[in-house]
């Protein structure tokens, strides 16, 4: 008897425990408006299939088995991009070079144009040469949307082009033509000028396309080789050419093309309040002070061979296009055709939930330098001095509603 | 200084033994309950198949399984079953004084089989004995007394495999005995030179510092850099029941000499631990607590860590116990365990804020024995992790298992 009362006892503190709430002790799933890693709507099983492997390829931690290395800024693209948000800076990248009286030096003989700050045990890592001048710390960006981005057609970026600020609006964007490597893969309608092709992924849209953007980034930042480009990266300074003993190309195209297509099929960042009055009013305030001329509010997708992405609204807030932004947020450092002032307006969307996966603080800027974003838009100059003075003409509760609708987004 | 340090400590443990060996040899009433229960509670000669021995040659083992229902952040796989452990004792006295133990471990069917415990004892006297071969190593109560149906939880505690990387066998050779400082109070000790960790702790997984992934089977046939690690474990079991544990693990973990040659600097791995069991009445209490300091190269910090440390405490209620269903004795306990892990202790320098990727968990369980060998157990866990930058994810388990010893 005294045994069944101290089950019944146990059993109604268990029925007690569930009672506070079966969702919690089963787990909810994060609402859909909060996340970066969601796909598309509306793939195939055979598309989903393909997200899924790429999303577990994304989330690979290399080691000093599966070819790390020997040098190296991260050990999985989720570092940089923890669940497909932006980079924490403690996870910066550097590049750096120095200017010349014929141009810039790369400095390809101290490891440059990117810093490999990190390397295997046993392994030297590279060390910033105090005579590079200019030197740019860089930030992971946002890794959805990509897909519409990409299938936006060269033809519509390039309408928004206005390299001798023609319309005198005081805004002069203009594209970054950079050269293809050979291997890599470009559809015919390309536009191609003087030989080189429109970069639009990237700090300084130096990146053509995703598999340009996701083999870059298997070599330069994890020291990964690949298929389509195998040729491993070492320290200059250790005048040899072996490093981690894990026979190149340590991925296959196979994982690289799942990646790609993970990146093509994360869905846009959903935006929150969205009809909220304030955020509409701050909205109308963003077009009125002249943000939008760079942060343009929405593009079209041409086609596309993953049809849902086709034809599609893409609300970047984005030109994709070269701005010069003044001193206060120059690097010196020139990549492609951008100058050392010059940067890729950045896509606003996902601005409101970057802090949710940055453990509760935003970073802003290219390289995580602030969470506030009054002082993001006091650090805008150059091309973007007048928006950036017509915003603080603005009535407090005006920069307010202005900063809502930016946390919208 | 660090050396200095350590060499003095291990000094003045050794001299300490002696006079607590001599101090034994001189006494013989130490209770004799106390002499005759095995120096490691659940240890390696704490397992039934040895208490039923019959000629000079046992065979034993435990086999373990269980469900898996999980969720994490909403997202479900569904209900699998993982058959988790096969392991088979092999156990022969080969003399009265010279006793040879195995262990062969089968998991997830033959995914990975490894050699657990291979050795042979040569017993000289209860204060000092010689040990020798594939053996366990004596950092935290854990590692050393693991075998699953002990336990009434059917995951192991997170610091006992994620800090201490159980389990942990090196081969090595040292020392182990037991010494009776009152009539009802006995030290246990076991100290021994091993190869030691390898080069995997840092670079061996691309998550960070993983001291299990340090674990190497070429380790079974050579040191990867010719100086040994050491280990050893001081219980203490008072006469009020229960067991204390201290123990520790120290060596140079990376190949920073080849053929002799000196190719990387000397980086150290040393995991402290202490470990507590106690039962009163109906109600058992045990927990582990440990920390790990690794050397970790300059280019390497704040990705891989410097500094680890977790703890697990477990406290059990036996409901019943009693003949029930045909069985002559039966027990049901109630359990519940809280585990942490701070895999990465440190600081950001680029912003200063705290490093996360740390994991909490929370398990409720029953565990029904139908005999004292047999353990069927249902849990429920609830997990918290953290990554690098505090982002939190969820998730949930849901077990029942059975494992039994053989």
């Amino acid at each position: 008897m005294r045994h069944q009362q101290t089950l019944i006892r146990w059993y109604a503190g268990l029925a007690l425990l569930g009672s506070l709430g079966c969702d919690s002790l089963v787990t909810d799933p994060p609402q859909d408006n909060q996340i970066f890693d969601a796909p598309l709507d509306g793939l195939t099983a055979a598309q989903l299939k393909a997200h899924l492997d790429g999303d577990e390829a994304f989330g690979e931690a290399f080691n000093t088995a599966t070819g790390l290395g020997p040098v190296f800024n991260q050990t999985a693209c989720v570092n940089c991009h923890p669940d497909e948000g932006r980079g924490h800076p403690s996870t910066n990248l550097t590049r750096f070079g120095r200017a010349t009286a014929d141009g810039f030096d790369y400095m390809l003989e101290f490891g440059g144009p990117q810093l490999q700050d990190r390397s295997i045990p046993g392994y030297p890592a590279e060390q910033l040469p105090f005579e590079a001048t200019g030197i740019s710390v860089r930030g992971g960006p946002i890794a959805v949307g990509l897909g519409l981005i990409e299938a936006i057609p060269d033809e519509t970026i390039l309408t928004n082009e206005d390299p001798n600020d023609a319309n005198g609006d005081g805004i002069s964007g203009r594209a970054n033509f950079v050269p293809a490597p050979e291997w890599l893969e470009l559809s015919p309608d390309k536009i191609i000028r003087d030989g080189m092709y429109l970069g639009r992924f990237g700090r300084k849209a130096t990146a053509i396309n995703l598999l340009q953007q996701t083999v870059s980034a298997y070599k330069a930042d994890m020291g990964v080789t690949t298929d389509f480009d195998p040729v491993e990266i070492f320290n200059p300074a250790v005048g040899n050419t072996v490093g981690d003993n894990v026979p190149d190309p340590e991925v296959s195209a196979e994982t690289v093309r799942n990646v790609v297509i993970y990146l093509q099929t994360l869905r846009e960042p959903l935006r929150r309040n969205e009809n909220a009055p304030e955020v509409l009013a701050g909205k109308q305030l963003f077009t009125t002070i002249g943000c939008a001329s760079c942060h343009l509010p929405e593009m079209q997708t041409g086609p596309s061979a993953i049809r849902q992405l086709a034809f599609k609204p893409v609300r970047l807030y984005s030109d994709l296009l070269l701005h010069d932004m003044g001193p206060q947020l120059a690097d010196h450092y020139p990549e492609g055709q951008a100058s050392g002032t010059e940067w890729r307006t950045a896509p606003l969307w996902g601005l409101g939930i970057v802090d949710n996966l940055l453990g509760g603080t935003p970073f802003y800027l290219h390289d995580g330098s602030t969470s506030d974003l009054t002082e993001v838009i006091d650090l805008h100059m150059g091309e973007a001095a007048g928006a950036r003075s017509r915003f603080f003409e603005l009535a407090e509760t005006d920069q307010m509603s202005l900063i809502a609708f930016l946390k919208s987004l | 200084m660090k050396k200095t340090t350590l060499t003095g400590s291990l000094l003045g443990t050794l001299l300490w033994l002696m006079q607590a060996t001599l101090a034994t040899a001189q006494s013989t009433s130490a209770d004799d309950s106390l002499r005759q229960t095995p120096n490691v509670i659940g240890g390696i000669y704490d397992r039934p198949y040895i208490s039923g021995l019959g000629g000079n040659i046992a065979i034993g083992g435990y086999v373990e399984m269980n469900s898996n229902f999980q969720r994490d952040e909403g997202i479900e796989d569904g209900l699998s079953f993982e058959a988790r452990r096969f392991n088979i004792f092999i156990y022969s006295s080969i003399s009265e004084r010279v006793k040879m133990t195995s262990e062969l471990e089968f998991e997830h069917g033959t995914e990975e089989i490894a050699l657990e415990t291979a050795l042979v004892d040569v017993l000289l006297n209860t204060a000092i004995n010689l040990r020798a071969g594939v053996l366990l190593s004596p950092i935290g109560r854990f590692n050393i007394a693991h075998d699953s149906p002990r336990y009434d939880i059917i995951d192991r505690p997170l610091v006992s495999t994620e800090i201490i990387p159980a389990t942990l066998s090196e081969v090595g050779i040292g020392f182990f005995g037991a010494l009776y400082p009152t009539r009802f109070d006995r030290l246990t000790y076991e100290i021994y030179a091993v190869n030691g960790l390898g080069n995997g702790v840092v670079g061996g997984s691309g998550k960070g510092t993983r001291i299990a992934a340090g674990k190497s089977q070429t380790a079974f046939e050579e040191d990867n850099n010719g100086s040994p690690a050491l280990t050893g474990r001081l219980a203490l079991n008072p006469r009020f029941g229960g067991e204390l544990g201290l123990s520790f693990h120290t060596g140079n973990y990376n190949s920073y000499k080849i053929d002799g040659a000196i190719v990387d600097e000397k980086r150290r791995l040393t995991i402290f631990a202490l470990d507590y069991e106690t039962k009163w009445r109906q109600i058992k209490l045990r927990g582990e607590a440990a920390i790990a300091r690794i050397d970790v190269p300059q280019s390497l910090t704040e990705l891989f860590a410097e500094k680890q440390h977790g703890l697990y405490a477990e406290i059990a209620y036996r409901i019943l116990n009693r003949a029930t269903a045909g069985f002559s004795a039966t027990s049901l306990t109630a359990v519940l365990r809280y585990d942490y892990v701070d895999f990465n202790h440190g600081t950001f320098s680029a912003t200063n804020q705290d490093i996360g990727d740390s994991s909490r968990r929370l398990t409720l369980g029953l565990s029904f024995r139908p005999t004292a060998e047999t353990s069927l157990r249902l849990s429920y866990s609830r997990n918290w992790l953290r990554d690098a930058f505090e982002n939190r994810r969820d998730g949930m388990n849901i077990q029942l298992g059975m494992a039994t010893y053989f």
